[in-house]
């Protein structure tokens, strides 16, 4: 084996300009931009096809617990973009911490989100109850999921972290992160706050 | 300097953060205040702008400022903007047909998941 012989590490091959893991990441994030994109221009096409009657059954979902959900998930934000930074520096100790911080975060949104499931499936409002309600099922389940997913993942970066070890996994995790934050930044005025049109 | 990251130059989170809260704060208080509009138009137009046009200012704060977007390589914005390029093909290949309520070829209901209001051909249309 010669000397110049680099392993392919996710933190050393730069082919193309930036870490091959975080290239992996955002590889990742645009395939999941057409996913959710997808099911979003999906929903504003039938928004704009069934006018008034959408507008009337999202009427029913509950704002003051999408706007909560909403700065639940901004500040799981603040503090994932914090971890980068603190893990950029080697404090992997902080990055574990604000890490676990997120995590909760996440546990909150989830709690939020289960609350707002029970009241809307038994006030008559379930999956299949109307078009608009197998979309807001669909959707907001397919982003807890990725939610979740995010959580699990966070987890085990934390704990390599706390370590000092693969600290390079802390900006990627966080870049899925908030890619799931701005995700719902789109889906709380879809199915929250317009229902005045 | 760590060698498990590429290091860079960090801005106050804490004023992006703080930012995007007001920002939240619009995006709710617009569209309850657009409900005592009376005209459908302006009613529309401050819906629109306050909540989509807010949330799209939160997502392109959070995209530049937190992914760091603003600093990233050239290849990463060409693939987000091929995504973004496909989505809006997708509308504007399938809106049309979605949209059209009548044509040659359509049954009279298209969707038969809603009852939309028959027309009456006896009528001469106005």
């Amino acid at each position: 084996m010669s000397e110049t012989y680099h392993p392919p590490l996710a933190t050393s091959r730069k082919s193309a300009g930036l870490p091959t893991a975080r290239l992996g990441t955002w590889w990742v994030v645009a395939s999941e931009v057409v996913i959710f994109g997808g099911l979003v221009v999906s929903f504003v096409m039938y928004r704009m096809r069934h006018g008034e009657i959408w507008a009337d059954q999202a009427s029913h979902t509950k704002l003051y617990a999408g706007a909560l959900n909403t700065f639940v998930l901004l500040t799981s934000s603040y503090f994932a973009v914090c971890a980068h930074k603190a893990a950029e520096v080697g404090d992997g100790k902080k990055a574990a911490n604000l890490l676990v911080r997120t995590i909760l975060l996440g546990g909150v949104f989830l709690c939020v989100k289960a609350y707002e499931y029970t009241s809307e499936i038994l006030a008559g409002y379930g999956p299949k109850a109307d078009l608009f309600w197998s979309f807001y099922y669909t959707a907001t389940g397919l982003h807890g999921f990725h939610v979740v997913a995010g959580m699990v993942i966070m987890g085990f970066v934390a704990k390599d972290a706390a370590k000092g070890k693969f600290l390079h996994r802390v900006e990627c995790i966080g870049i899925y992160w908030h890619f799931v934050d701005i995700v719902w930044i789109f889906l709380f005025p879809l199915f929250y706050i317009a229902s005045g049109l | 300097m760590n060698k498990n990251t590429d290091e860079h130059k960090h801005p106050d989170y804490k004023k992006i953060y703080y930012s995007l809260l007001i920002l939240l704060v619009i995006s709710i208080w617009g569209p309850v205040f657009a409900l005592n509009i009376d005209n459908r138009t302006m009613l529309v137009g401050t819906v629109l702008l306050t909540a989509f046009g807010v949330g799209l200012i939160k997502a392109t704060m959070v995209v530049a400022w937190f992914m760091h977007l603003d600093i990233e390589v050239k290849v990463v914005r060409r693939l987000l903007a091929v995504c973004i390029a496909f989505l809006i093909l997708l509308f504007a290949g399938v809106a049309p047909e979605v949209l059209c309520f009548d044509g040659e070829n359509r049954d009279a209901d298209p969707d038969p998941i809603y009852e939309y209001p028959k027309k009456d051909i006896t009528k001469p249309a106005h």
